[in-house]
């Protein structure tokens, strides 16, 4: 069995928990053993790092000081927040000497470099494989359902510390997608902003975001969204409908993982898809699925 | 339309030269081509987009940037970077705008956002983690609107999304020890 | 007794802005070896070769310092001089005080103490100079013109008129390049095949001009006066001294292939000219999809011709031509817009560039000449240009700008006036650069008489909405952002450097800039001459130009032919290697690190005990050295030396630090 580590973060263990409970289904399903970092503390999110460089360093960082202790070498961050701050503290820690100095005197603890951290993209890729994915299809998995693949910004932003990637038009999630058995659309708001905690703090301005994004889905005529982001779910979900969202039909949005999940033909149940405020269940009768 | 007087404007050189230095970025090296803002899903609600902060950061009004909204209304999503023609990351700069403006202890243009994240770092350094209940309550409260969104989290509360009671790290101490002020600096 | 004059120039206030020069003086009398010393305003003045050529009389000098700017600038100069009273002109030394000294520091005394040691120097290196002299060598009087554009085409007419012969190579079917491809031209708006058409045919028609189409340079080497040239004529597959061009073949070959000329829009045959006009108007066949050559089948070609010029057992063939002259004229690429996912990284079929514009309004284009969308065949009612695209753009492209795409966005739309006068145009610019002859009055006929809008701001973004292709920018002059919905939208894509041109550069040995564009040998007073003398520039493998200053080039360099013409015998460089054959070991280190192939064996006898001892050892072909000195840096032995910079010299110069 392959053991790798978990770094869940907040929103997994709330308003994100679908994503926790369909990633550890999947994880089950293909004998992958999650090891969640003990004593994982927040991330720090966009929050810390617009107030206090070395605080949103130290932060992520103190997460990857307990990976390492643990033993664990690599660990995947499902949530695209989470892994953009863990892999820019890591770029930080191991380019500022100085604040690694700092963190390692109020962690009392040392700071190892090179814990491999993996996107929920790369863990799809990388550690369960798209040929392990075509091969636990069931039926006919996905075949026949539209999907708009969206990345948000996180996946491939900022590039000094993710490296020079496609950024208008990524193909690691729609890879995903087709390997299911699903057709990914072509559509050109991959990586345009969900309007990120915006939502929370001004929704009136996210929502012209959130709009965009769902106009131009359903433009291509997509019968869903795959998201691997928390927040991009929590916006392209839960605001539908919403004053000045008014949809000429509802989008389900999955997260990537209940899609591999439902392909793989494990319960419904299990992957959360009820928990969405968009139901998911017209669409998934409809596609033979859960 | 009000006068902007140039001949006064570049009085802030010294914290012109703090934006250069905290954000490593050339301001003078943009040529204003706008691209940063015509694609920008934020600046349609404020009051101008990057391309403007970075036009008056070149004319010295650091002021009027830092009282303004864009600053604030920026998303840090890091498309602006990514298609900006001289390779300034755009992003950056806004990024240690918004730190800058915390520095001058003056009320946010939008204090709404700023709220947001005060709340959500008072709540990881009281608990190590961030909760979003009680995070989006007190934002509620403190912006004046209880009910925001209320609605939500009854869905929410009902497709057990939420979390009654903050999650919290045993060594919370530890984490706290983060929050002690350094200075800044940029990364 | 060696006898040192130092002349110390002030170059205005370049040198002495930063320099004390008189201090420099008073130093350098005090060298033993200095006779005489003094300082002047600007040396390189006739007031300041006078000063020099009377005291080299008066003080009975025997060889001279001059501490001024660059070697580069005017050393030249300065040989002149000192030979015009009778010395030799290379018992000169430059010590470069502008350059290497003033411009680059801004303490006065360290500045001055620099311009001193440097002085020094000089005066220890000429003390070991001997005097050099050059040889002559014949010159072979034919030019090679590569690349058969306007550019090409110019030079090698200008030459041929001037009566020498020219050989013209062109990699492609036909002559004409990318100004073939064009509809009309600015900022006169006449007809670009109409004008560039003549001028075809008399290349054709030339008795000077010996034509090779389908061909390409493989190596070159030699030097000024005496080039070679081997060329690699690919099989036509057609005998062009039999077939009449009535075009059968073509017309009855069934293989379509997309068209090289159409930019991608049309299709020609496997059997093709690059376009109806072409010279020569002779079919080649393109054996990668010819039917015939891929699985044996078909051959409709052969059975249809009648002057039975089908001939499938032609093979490459290398050819090999001596010239005295080259004129490199090998054009341009252009920006491939697929790096921009932001508009669509190709996927748009109605995005188009401004090449393919030019083939939608052509007459004789895939859609004779009316502006169809390239989707769905309608005539778009609105059309954007996006200018700048690749062009100062570091993240996507190119930091600079490509000179032509302001104009020729100006020029099409005016031409969207003509073809399809109730499209709404909109044009989307940075900064608008028209600073040609005429050509901002055109740029403002564009917007009065065309109607154009000119909108201040880059795209940010295209995508589709149903049939329309959404455009997002911001109007930097208002403030404010924009959503536009058009029919068709045409990218101003820039002019960048030929794929292969690094490749192409290092066979002709010539310099190349950081974006991959021929470098003239002064940007300013030797704009045509590559750092090869002998070869020449012209036109946009340069650098990004129009038709005009491409025309205006191609002429000057072929003066510049003409010139080195004019001359039975070319002087050689003085300044070569020579080879010390008593200590040269015969290792041929010096051949293996050699530039330009100078070096060569040969065998030295000996009597040795009453035998006949023989012994290999190197060689300088002293019309090809370029006195890099690459050789004596390899040569373990020290047998190699390059005058002017022989060992001796040198460790004067380190022995005076």
């Amino acid at each position: 069995m392959k053991r790798i580590g978990y770094y869940p973060g907040c929103s997994l263990h709330a308003t994100a928990v679908e994503f926790d409970t369909s990633l550890k289904a999947i994880c089950q399903h293909f004998g992958i053993e999650l090891v969640e970092i003990a004593d994982w503390n927040c991330c720090g999110s966009s929050p810390a790092h617009n107030n206090d460089g070395f605080l949103a360093a130290a932060l992520a960082g103190r997460n990857l000081v307990l990976a390492a202790e643990q033993g664990l070498e690599e660990l995947v961050a499902p949530c695209a927040s989470c892994f953009s701050r863990l892999k820019a503290a890591q770029h930080d820690l191991e380019h500022n000497e100085a604040w690694r100095a700092e963190l390692e005197k109020r962690l009392q603890a040392s700071y190892q470099s090179g814990v491999r951290i993996r996107s929920i993209l790369d863990f799809l890729h990388a550690v369960i494989g798209l040929d392990a994915l075509r091969d636990r299809i069931v039926g006919p998995g996905l075949a026949g359902l539209k999907v708009a693949s969206y990345y948000g910004c996180l996946f491939v932003r900022p590039q000094e510390i993710l490296g020079r990637q496609e950024q208008e038009n990524p193909q690691e999630m729609d890879m995903v997608v087709n390997a299911l058995g699903g057709q990914a659309v072509d559509w050109p708001f991959k990586t345009e902003c969900c309007g990120n905690s915006l939502a929370l703090a001004r929704p009136d301005v996210a929502q012209r975001a959130i709009k965009a994004i769902l106009d131009a889905a359903l433009g291509v005529e997509s019968d869903c969204i795959a998201t691997a982001c928390p927040l991009c779910h929590a916006n392209l979900d839960m605001r539908q409908g919403r004053q000045g969202l008014k949809m000429s039909r509802a989008l389900p949005v999955f997260y990537i993982t209940q899609l591999v999940g439902l392909a793989c033909g494990l319960p419904a149940k299990e992957l959360g898809v009820d928990q969405h405020l968009v139901s998911t269940r017209s669409l998934l009768s409809a596609a033979n699925l859960g | 339309m009000e006068r902007i007087n140039l001949t006064q404007a570049n009085t802030n050189s010294a914290l012109l030269a703090k934006v250069t230095r905290e954000s490593g970025q050339d301001i003078s090296a943009c040529y204003q081509c706008g691209k940063c803002t015509a694609g920008c899903l934020m600046a349609g609600a404020g009051d101008g987009g990057p391309r403007l902060v970075m036009r008056l950061l070149q004319f010295g009004l650091l002021d009027q940037v830092l009282s303004g909204k864009a600053i604030w209304l920026c998303a840090a999503c890091g498309i602006c970077t990514v298609r900006c023609p001289r390779e300034i990351d755009v992003a950056k700069v806004m990024e240690s705008l918004r730190r800058m403006a915390r520095q001058t202890g003056q009320r946010p243009a939008e204090p709404a956002v700023a709220a947001f994240e005060d709340l959500f770092l008072t709540c990881v350094s009281r608990h190590g983690r961030m909760h979003e209940l009680g995070v989006m309550v007190a934002h509620n409260i403190k912006t004046g609107r209880p009910f925001k969104d209320a609605d939500l989290g009854q869905k929410l509360f009902f497709r057990g999304k939420l979390r009654l009671l903050p999650s919290r790290v045993r060594k919370v101490a530890a984490v706290k020890q983060l929050f002690a002020r350094t200075g800044g600096g940029a990364a | 007794m060696k006898r040192v004059g130092v002349f110390v120039c002030h170059c205005g206030s370049n040198i002495a802005g930063t320099v004390d020069c008189a201090a420099v003086v008073a130093a350098a009398r005090r060298i033993p070896a200095v006779a005489y010393a003094e300082d002047n305003k600007y040396t390189c003045s006739e007031v300041g070769q006078e000063q020099i050529r009377k005291a080299v009389q008066t003080h009975n000098l025997d060889r001279v310092v001059v501490a001024a700017c660059s070697p580069r600038m005017h050393e030249a100069t300065f040989r002149k001089t000192i030979a015009s009273v009778g010395l030799n002109p290379y018992m000169l030394e430059i010590a470069n005080l502008r350059e290497q000294c003033s411009w680059v520091h801004s303490d006065r005394q360290a500045a001055t103490a620099k311009a001193i040691d440097l002085v020094r120097l000089a005066v220890a290196k000429v003390l070991y100079n001997k005097p050099l002299f050059t040889s002559t060598l014949p010159v072979k009087k034919r030019a090679v013109v590569i690349g058969g554009g306007i550019a090409g085409i110019q030079a090698a007419l200008d030459i041929a008129e001037a009566g020498h012969p020219v050989t013209l190579i062109e990699r492609s079917q036909s002559i004409g390049g990318r100004m073939a491809q064009l509809d009309k031209t600015f900022p006169t708006l006449d007809c670009s095949s109409c004008i560039l058409m003549p001028r075809m045919v008399d290349v054709g028609a030339h008795p000077m001009i010996d034509l090779m189409t389908y061909s390409e340079v493989e190596e070159v080497d030699g030097f000024i006066g005496n080039f070679r040239v081997k060329v690699r004529q690919r099989a036509k597959s057609v005998d062009h001294s039999k077939c009449t061009g009535c075009g059968e073949c073509t017309e009855k070959c069934p293989t379509q292939v997309p068209a090289e000329f159409e930019a991608g829009l049309g299709e020609r045959k496997a059997i093709y000219t690059d376009f109806p006009q072409a010279v020569p108007n002779k079919p080649v066949i393109d054996r990668d999809h010819c039917r015939y050559f891929l699985d044996g089948k078909c051959g409709i070609c052969r059975k249809v011709c009648q002057a039975d010029a089908i001939d499938y057992t032609q093979t490459d063939r290398q050819v090999e031509i001596e010239a005295g002259a080259i004129v490199v004229a090998t054009g341009f690429d252009l920006f491939d817009p697929a790096k921009y996912g932001e508009y669509g990284g190709g996927r748009y079929p109605d995005v188009i560039t401004g090449l393919q514009f030019e083939r939608l309004i052509s007459a004789s284009g895939p859609t004779n000449g009316e502006i169809r969308r390239p989707s769905d065949g309608r005539v778009p009612e609105t059309i954007a240009f996006i200018k700048c695209v690749g062009s100062r753009d570091e993240a996507h492209g190119v930091p600079y700008c490509s000179r032509v795409c302001c104009m020729y966005t100006a020029k099409q739309a005016m031409l969207v006036k003509e073809h399809a006068k109730d499209s709404k145009v909109y044009i989307f610019y940075i900064d608008v650069r028209a600073a040609g002859k005429g050509y901002e009055e055109f740029y403002q006929r564009a917007q009065t008489d065309a109607g154009a809008t000119y909108v201040r701001g880059r795209v940010a973004k295209i995508f589709p909405r149903g049939e329309k292709l959404v455009l997002w920018a911001e109007d930097t002059l208002i403030g404010k952002q924009l959503e536009l919905e058009v029919d068709l939208v045409v990218l101003a894509t820039g002019i960048v450097a030929r794929e292969g041109a690094v490749e192409f550069a290092q066979k002709m040995g010539i310099s190349y800039d950081g974006h991959r564009f021929y470098s003239e040998a002064h940007p300013k007073l030797r704009p045509v001459d590559t750092n090869v003398d002998g070869i020449f520039l012209a036109g946009a493998c340069q650098g990004p130009k129009d038709i005009p200053d491409t025309v205006a080039q191609a002429s000057a360099a072929a003066v510049k032919v003409c010139s080195i013409f004019s001359k039975e015998e070319l002087e050689t460089n003085a300044m070569v290697a020579t080879v010390d054959e008593n200590i040269c070991a015969g290792c041929f280190h010096c051949r293996a690190v050699c530039p330009s192939g100078a070096i060569d064996s040969k065998i030295l006898h000996a009597w040795v005990a009453g035998q006949d001892v023989t012994r290999r050892v190197a060689t300088v072909n002293s019309g090809v050295c370029q006195g890099c000195g690459s050789c004596a840096a390899a040569c373990p032995s020290g047998a190699m030396n390059v005058g002017g910079f022989s060992n001796e010299q040198i460790l004067g110069e380190v022995e005076a630090l």
